[in-house]
């Protein structure tokens, strides 16, 4: 009673292309069956509160495609190769703070500069734990696995970055017991100016469901403007004072900066590929740059030895939005 | 009850760990580098799975189930910190292992 | 050495709770998304998980997991398992690759959820982790069933099974929708966490891990095995918020969401695990039964740590004790039946030999599930080949989704309830308990009998519903694993006999 069917050389929504699939292609293309059923997203609770969250704020973005499935990650990571990349990545890291810390490194940073660290530095935490989670909702509301995957791969780099800061929180506070390292971040992050900007960027960022403006929040403006000044700007600040290890621990999550932005690129490309699309997403830049600029402003006031951060950090947060063709 | 002649060590050479019968209790003997003998349970305290099974390096134990770690030392968990192995009292006489497989009782643990 | 310990800095890490400004507590952590309604707000942080990583391990540990299992891969190839091993544990790949890999990588966003939604800093961070094993095990569990595509089209199903409308895949989307994707955070954590992970994927993951090892196929072994290595991270997730619960007087509220999700779990691992084990396991390699893998993972390991926390057996555990000898007895009936509804081969597991090892694990088999196996055997040694599928289509429980089975011989009670205007039918008593406790959750679902009756398959014949369940299109229909080879042994004490 069983029809012989030919064997295929791969899944079958992979054949139409007659081109050998990647190992990329094979484990990360067409994972959410939720999608197949745009009134239905689950098979239970279907006038629910979970199914009414993916309906509107995934299933019925303003912001449409008709193929969100052929996303791709420029990088085509998957998880086997994320782990030897970042592996690789966190011994070098590693090496970086092992040689440093025989050498004596933090003791011979000055008193200024201990004191911007507490500022601008340790207190980082919590904003590279608001992106974590905002990473991580993109994750699990995202239209296409492939979208979904780069969303847990910046989550846990965001992740990554916390631990290397909470680690340098307790060193520097070793070294320099006084200062309020490892006491006063989560004040600092509530109260002071410095953080005010930001702390308001991603908790309204935090707040927004329809998934598609999430990501522009996040990948287009926040996350570029976060990174702009918390490592680039600040790393330049670290070198004029003398902190070496500061200077190249912000080169080393550079590398994770530039491949969140690899794909947001594309994907920002994948979403334009409907042209109908261009004027919502360029509307959420304009709404959100404000925030994104103030936060810019507010950190940057504080930077030492580097009255330009601000503006640098604004061009450069400018710049790669041109590169979007979204331009706040 | 007392201690009951377990192994020599010439069954059981430093960096090795191996499960004995000890006087009708299967028990663990470690012979951990630098030349301690330690006894301990058989089975880990999260999911019953057998330690020798696992890795030991120096006086760490990682049960190969779901890497749960030990210090043997103490037979206290390292990872988690609450969990803990039992500790029989060991006695070495020359080469002879002695152990008291009545002076504990295996522990166990939840996640 | 001058690097620090992962203690020294560990707390700081997990210490990211602060109080919003710019919106409100409720916005960041909306309640039908986290949970956890009535526990005070400053328990949240003193959440402590036992098992600590850091991102530096992780990466470490879980690239060293890979570069292990993936070279197994590449050396068994050259064993060449799937020409080699019995078809029936082929059946078994097939069936375990579909209902699971992308079931896996769903359980990613899972996780994902609490590393947004949790109110608790500490297991947004594990959560995080938990996210990326499950991306590895949905990854890896596609990776290699996609070697054998090219050699059987069944092996499409491992990535097309949660796309289609085939029974088993209704009844797996029905339990991971209900358990993972739409409840808030605290009580997903108790079915996924608690019930799921920490009780019954030892089961598949453990118990098959031995099987497949004593079958020879040491790729799915080590495959599998290693999978679970990654559960003491995540699967620990939920048992401090049970613990916060207990503490703070809602020890019923958890028990009740315990009671639910073990009963979910246990009837899909019938299918999943139950029947693998106790049938399609060649009988050389199969040391150990269901049931004693039920009373050693669940019955004795599970139901201590239920009570260590002070939570109770579920409810209906004389059910439950009673139904391991039985329900997966009537799945495999049923299965092997409608064998053309199945993606892939099953074995009747019913030669002499096998008879006897189900007699003995299980006494009594032979006079209840054996007196219906006589008479398909009697079909079979007599050419009736056709007269061994049913034409009709089973009764089907409006909550597992699952055929409704029972124990021959004995009553098989309609187990029903009219619920404004419409009668659902069930597969048990729990089953019925646990749609009146939440009638709005499950009421809208049609199974596969509602459309079928209701129109919504054409042609409304057997053909139109193997059609409407992929079969012939995603792949070909079940049939017996071993071409009926086992029959002879049956045809020849007929021939002896007479």
């Amino acid at each position: 009673m069983s029809t012989p069917m030919k064997p295929l050389k791969t899944w079958s929504h992979l054949t139409a292309r007659r081109r050998k699939p990647s190992e990329y292609e094979i484990v990360s293309t067409n994972l959410h069956w939720h999608t197949r059923d745009a009134e239905q997203p689950w098979e239970v609770g279907h006038n629910g509160f979970m199914a009414d969250f993916y309906r509107k704020y995934r299933n019925q973005s303003p912001i449409t495609h008709s193929d969100w499935g052929g996303f791709r990650d420029p990088d085509e990571l998957v998880y086997r190769t994320y782990n030897i990349l970042q592996d690789g990545q966190e011994t070098y890291v590693d090496g970086l703070l092992d040689q440093h810390n025989e050498e004596g490194h933090d003791r011979g940073l000055p008193p200024e500069w201990t004191a911007s660290l507490l500022q601008l530095y340790t207190p980082s935490r919590y904003l590279l734990h608001t992106i974590q989670m905002a990473s991580a909702y993109l994750m699990h509301m995202s239209p296409a696995s492939t979208i979904s995957n780069c969303a847990a791969f910046q989550a846990a780099d965001s992740l990554r970055w916390l631990s290397r800061v909470a680690y340098r929180t307790v060193e520097l506070a070793k070294t320099h017991p006084d200062v309020g390292f490892g006491e006063r971040e989560r004040e600092l992050w509530e109260d002071h100016p410095s953080w005010q900007g930001f702390r308001e960027l991603m908790e309204r960022q935090l707040t927004t469901f329809d998934w598609a403006e999430a990501f522009v929040a996040l990948n287009v403006v926040a996350k570029p403007a976060a990174d702009e000044v918390l490592l680039r700007q600040l790393g330049i600040s670290a070198r004029r004072n003398g902190d070496t290890l500061h200077a190249l621990l912000t080169e080393a999550a550079w590398r994770d900066t530039e491949r969140s932005r690899r794909w947001t690129v594309a994907l920002v490309n994948h979403m334009l590929e409907e042209e109908s699309n261009r004027e919502q997403l360029t509307s959420w830049v304009r709404k959100w740059q404000p925030l994104g600029v103030a936060a810019i402003e507010a950190y940057a006031a504080g930077l030492p030895e580097n009255d330009e951060g601000a503006q640098q950090a604004v061009g450069a947060v400018k710049s790669f939005q041109r590169q979007l063709g979204l331009e706040g | 009850m007392g201690f009951s002649w377990a192994c020599s060590l010439d069954d059981l050479w430093e960096g090795e760990m191996e499960t004995f019968d000890v006087n009708g209790t299967e028990v663990l003997i470690a012979h951990l580098d630098g030349g301690e003998v330690v006894a301990t349970q058989t089975i880990c305290p999260h999911q019953e799975w057998e330690l020798v099974e696992g890795e030991l390096s120096n006086a760490t134990l990682t049960c190969h189930a779901h890497l749960w770690t030990y210090d043997l030392r103490s037979c206290k968990g390292i990872n988690p910190s609450h969990s803990e192995l039992a500790r029989y009292p060991v006695k070495v006489e020359g080469d002879e292992v002695y152990v008291d497989p009545d002076g504990d009782t295996p522990k166990s643990a939840h996640s | 050495m001058a690097l620090m310990e992962r203690s020294e800095w560990y707390d700081v890490a997990r210490d990211t709770e602060w109080t919003p400004r710019y919106v409100t507590w409720e916005e960041l952590f909306p309640p039908e998304l986290s949970g956890g309604e009535g526990l005070p707000d400053d328990v949240w942080r003193t959440y402590d998980e036992p098992y600590k990583i850091s991102y530096r391990e992780y990466v470490d540990v879980q690239r060293q997991k890979d570069a292990g299992a993936y070279s197994v891969q590449a050396a068994l190839e050259r064993a060449d398992i799937y020409n080699n091993a019995d078809p029936a544990w082929i059946s078994i790949l097939k069936e375990h690759y579909g209902a699971v890999a992308l079931v896996e990588y769903g359980a990613a966003l899972q996780e994902a959820r609490f590393a947004r939604w949790c109110k608790a800093p500490g297991l947004r961070n594990m959560a995080v982790f938990g996210m990326l094993d499950e991306m590895r095990h949905g990854q890896i569990q596609l990776y290699f069933p996609h070697e054998y595509v090219k050699k059987d089209r069944q092996f499409e199903w491992s990535h097309a099974s949660m796309f289609s409308n085939n029974w088993v895949s209704l009844g797996a989307r029905h339990f991971f929708d209900d358990m993972l994707m739409t409840r808030d955070m605290v009580s997903t954590s108790f079915c996924a966490n608690f019930s799921f992970e920490t009780g019954f994927t030892n089961l598949q993951f453990i118990g098959l891990s031995g099987d497949a090892a004593n079958s020879g196929d040491y790729t799915f072994s080590k495959l599998i095995q290693s999978i679970q290595t990654d559960e003491a991270r995540h699967a620990q997730l939920g048992t401090p918020l049970l613990q916060m619960m207990i503490e703070n007087g809602q020890r019923d509220k958890a028990q009740k969401e315990i009671d639910i999700s073990f009963w979910r779990s246990y009837r899909l691992f019938t299918i999943l695990s139950g029947i693998p084990m106790d049938y399609y396991v060649p009988l050389e390699a199969r040391h150990t039964s269901f049931k004693e893998f039920m009373e050693e993972w669940i019955v004795t390991q599970f139901m201590r740590e239920l009570e260590d926390l002070g939570l109770s057996k579920p409810w209906y555990w004389d059910i439950f004790m009673r139904d391991i000898s039985e329900h997966h007895h009537g799945q495999q009936l049923g299965t092997y039946s409608w064998r053309p509804t199945l993606w892939w081969n099953p074995a009747a597991g019913v030669s002499p030999e096998e008879r006897d090892w189900l007699e003995e694990k299980y006494p009594g088999w032979n006079d209840t599930f054996g007196k219906v196996w006589d008479v398909m055997i009697d079909n079979f040694v007599n050419g009736r080949t056709e007269k061994t599928v049913p034409g009709t289509l089973p009764m089907i429980c409006n909550l597992s989704q699952l055929p409704i089975v029972g124990t021959p011989s004995q009553t098989l009670r309609d187990t029903s309830v009219v619920y404004k205007g419409r009668r659902y039918h069930f597969a048990s008593e729990v089953d019925k308990w646990i749609f009146e406790d939440n009638p709005e959750r499950y009421r809208y679902q049609k199974n596969l009998v509602d459309r079928f009756l209701g129109g919504d398959i054409e042609p409304a014949d057997l053909g139109g519903v193997l059609e409407y369940m992929g079969l012939g299109s995603i792949g070909p229909s079940g049939d017996d694993a071993h071409g009926y080879s086992w029959v002879e042994s049956y045809r020849k004490q007929l021939a002896d006999a007479g």
